[in-house]
């Protein structure tokens, strides 16, 4: 079920899926409320917010994405998610105007980054640890009952790797037939 | 009389300065509601540095011993230390993981 929401997975926690908020924590001990969609922390100015918008396009529902906490310090993920929303990416992938050592998109076409746009609103609460407040906003945000923003995108889909091995008998058993009289028969013949 | 020598080396840690980055790539391990889960990248270079990777495969388990296994199978070409760097760290994660505590991953 997760998977289908979030297909790029990681280290999250999912809460309610129709929920319109997704909040990203930075350098803060604070578990938002159980009513947003998905909450998680960003560490990386490249890696990491490429997951946090392959994860949240992927679900229509989510509208606003909240930052808080303190940023990260020499990453400045937190400033360079901010500048990836209002600026979009170079022709060196490199996020315009973002202030982190290497703040890179590499894993995303640039139509995901423009639905990411498109489709969140971006809260900037850097700076901000205090619980109150935090869950004020996402009230806030909460109330405004915001419609969906219509298909999913999916970015990445990690997809199962297909494996046969002459001692899975599932797949053996699957490939060969019994007719009445006990003949065996490949499948397909 | 002595039929054989064998040196004795005593261990010491590479300075983190002196880390070779593996040319083949990185992994990023993290723990989530299932287990461990380990997604390796190819390095992404610009003006000759190692910016960001690309995500080429992605392994999940909850012990260290498979996930080690699978990786040295599907990632084949690593450096020496890096498979064991890797080892370590997701032994530790299986630890974390078992325990229910909060792993960060650590550098080399």
């Amino acid at each position: 079920m997760i998977e289908d929401y979030y297909p790029w997975g990681g280290e999250f926690t999912a809460c309610s899926p129709k929920g319109c908020v997704a909040v990203v924590l930075l350098n803060i001990q604070y578990n938002p409320p159980e009513s947003v969609a998905i909450y998680g922390r960003l560490k990386t100015e490249n890696i990491g917010i490429e997951k946090i918008i392959a994860n949240t396009i992927s679900n229509p529902y989510i509208r606003f994405l909240i930052l808080c906490g303190d940023d990260i310090r020499g990453h400045r993920s937190g400033a360079s998610l901010l500048a990836l929303h209002k600026n979009g990416i170079d022709h060196n992938h490199r996020i315009i105007e973002a202030p982190g050592a290497i703040p890179y998109i590499e894993n995303l076409k640039e139509e995901a980054i423009k639905r990411f746009q498109a489709q969140l609103n971006v809260v900037d609460l850097i700076g901000e640890k205090e619980k109150e407040k935090i869950d004020e906003i996402i009230a806030d945000c909460a109330r405004k009952e915001p419609s969906s923003f219509g298909e999913p995108y999916i970015a990445i889909r990690i997809k199962p790797e297909a494996t046969v091995s002459l001692t899975d008998k599932r797949a053996l058993h699957s490939r060969i037939i019994f007719d009445y009289l006990g003949n065996v028969k490949k499948r397909g013949e | 009389m002595v039929d054989k020598e064998v040196p004795l080396v005593k261990a010491k840690k590479t300075m983190e300065k002196d880390v070779v980055l593996d040319p083949e790539g990185f992994f990023v391990i993290e723990l989530d509601a299932k287990g461990i889960r380990t997604e390796y990248y190819s390095n992404v270079y610009k003006n000759k540095r190692i910016v960001s990777g690309r995500l080429e495969k992605v392994f999940v388990g909850t012990e260290a011993d498979a996930l080690s296994d699978s990786i040295a199978l599907h990632v084949p070409c690593l450096r020496p230390e890096h498979y064991l760097y890797l080892g370590r760290e997701l032994q530790k994660a299986q630890f974390a993981f078992e325990q229910k505590k909060r792993y960060v991953q650590g550098g080399c």
